[in-house]
């Protein structure tokens, strides 16, 4: 049998706060639709026809529009991400590059 | 050792060739061969600082990982590293986790940026980090493993592996390693470190976003205005992050014997930089209209475009040896961040 030699592994464990999932919404009729973007290039073009096709297809109750760039930092503090959060029923990421 | 070690271990055969083999599969090396990091090798590392092993400096994006200093030192061994550029290596991965220096974007771009390491102070030639003939090249070990570490902590911790979660479109070689001293020695200007308020004994380590070098052949001028010249019409690259997006500290790394001829032409450092920022800005009309609505929407047509949008982000260094050769590094979007290595 080869000899053997212990060795430490170089990688860590990503510490990722583990969250719950919301129900999906049934149906977007009367919701309100947030739109957050991360101020990369094109992502915009994206959501504003997603925003267009989802208004055109549902009853919206409205929508509302964020941007927040470097969307790595602590997005949970950023005051854009509580706005959007407050005045949504449920919010669209792009994040593109 | 009766340390409790924070990192996992594994058994693997006792063969260069098998603990490389498993590494390569495993995702954990960079392609070139590792030195195996043992417990005794991760230990005589660790006698390269004061600090504690099981302290957590950061963690890093984009998977988060957490980089503690036993960790790190896990990658210097793998790396080639000595012991004594441990604390660089620390110093060098708390400052690319300042908030400010944007890892979370850096990683997993399309961009090619690589951290840029310049180390400033007496520390750099101790440790015998080039910063003359080549010193964006091979051959020095302090240069190419420092580099190499860092680049390893940000696969193994940072989990960006390319076309997983760095999506860089081509990359770049200096994704391998790129880590350099200022030339202070050649330099007839205050060292970067010293300009952005730090004792000149005192050792840094100044982190920028950065593209390789793109050279700047000028072997005629004979004054700092002809140098600068050239130095202008190299910058002038209407496809850099630094231009469409007026962000981002670009890099130009001037050669002793330009820097020379231009500071003999009464030229401060404060100067160069005012010259090639004033002088390198372009015409609106050199982007096509398409370009101008995404990148420069509501600009006057006679407005011009300057290289990045802040004339202080602009950073001027003294690299290289003998030849009229220097370079530009266009860089990606965040600042350059610069901290003072402790050991």
């Amino acid at each position: 049998m080869a000899d053997m030699i212990e060795i430490f592994i170089p990688t860590a464990e990503p510490k990722i706060k583990k969250f719950a999932v919301n129900s999906r919404l049934a149906n977007l009729d009367g919701e309100v639709l947030g739109f957050l973007w991360n101020e990369k290039p094109n992502g915009d073009v994206l959501l504003r026809r997603l925003r267009q096709q989802l208004t055109q297809k549902y009853k919206l109750g409205g929508t509302t529009w964020e941007q927040i760039g470097g969307l790595h930092v602590d997005v949970d503090k950023a005051p854009e991400i509580k706005k959007i959060a407050a005045a949504a029923d449920t919010v669209i990421i792009a994040v593109c590059d | 050792m009766d340390r409790k070690y924070l990192s996992e271990k594994m058994l693997v055969e006792d063969s260069f060739e098998a603990v490389n083999n498993l590494f390569i599969e495993k995702g954990w090396s960079d392609g070139l061969p590792v030195i195996p990091p043992t417990v005794s090798a991760v230990e005589k590392m660790l006698s390269g600082t004061k600090r504690d092993p099981s302290e957590m400096l950061a963690k890093i994006p984009p998977s988060w990982g957490e980089a503690s200093i036993e960790k790190i030192a896990v990658n210097a061994v793998m790396a080639g590293c000595l012991p004594e550029y441990l604390p660089v290596i620390i110093t060098t991965v708390e400052a690319m986790c300042d908030e400010k220096f944007r890892l979370g974007e850096i990683q997993p771009t399309t961009h090619p940026v690589a951290p840029l390491i310049v180390v400033n102070g007496p520390i750099a030639k101790k440790l015998d980090i080039n910063s003359k003939a080549g010193a964006f090249g091979p051959c020095w070990r302090a240069n190419a493993t420092i580099g190499r570490a860092i680049r390893l902590i940000l696969l193994n911790i940072g989990g960006a592996y390319p076309g997983k979660l760095d999506l860089a479109t081509q990359g770049q070689p200096c994704k391998y390693t790129y880590c350099i001293a200022e030339n202070e020695e050649d330099s007839p200007w205050e060292p970067l470190h010293v300009e952005r308020g730090f004792a000149a004994f005192a050792g840094t380590v100044t982190v920028v976003a950065a593209e390789n070098p793109h050279n700047i052949n000028e072997h005629v001028g004979i004054n700092g205005e002809e140098i600068l010249t050239s130095i202008c019409n190299a910058v002038m690259n209407t496809g850099t992050n630094n231009v469409l997006f007026q962000e981002g500290t670009p890099v130009i790394a001037i050669c002793p014997e330009h820097a020379a001829t231009i500071a003999a032409s009464g030229f401060s450092k404060q100067g160069v930089r005012d010259y090639i920022y004033e002088n390198s800005k372009m015409p609106l009309k050199r982007f096509y209209p398409r370009q101008i609505d995404k990148y420069f929407p509501g600009w006057d047509e006679n407005r011009l475009v300057p290289i990045t949008a802040h004339k202080e982000d602009l950073i001027i260094i003294v690299v290289g040896g003998t030849g009229k050769h220097s370079s530009y590094l266009p860089a990606f979007l965040p600042p350059s961040v610069t901290r003072e290595i402790k050991e």
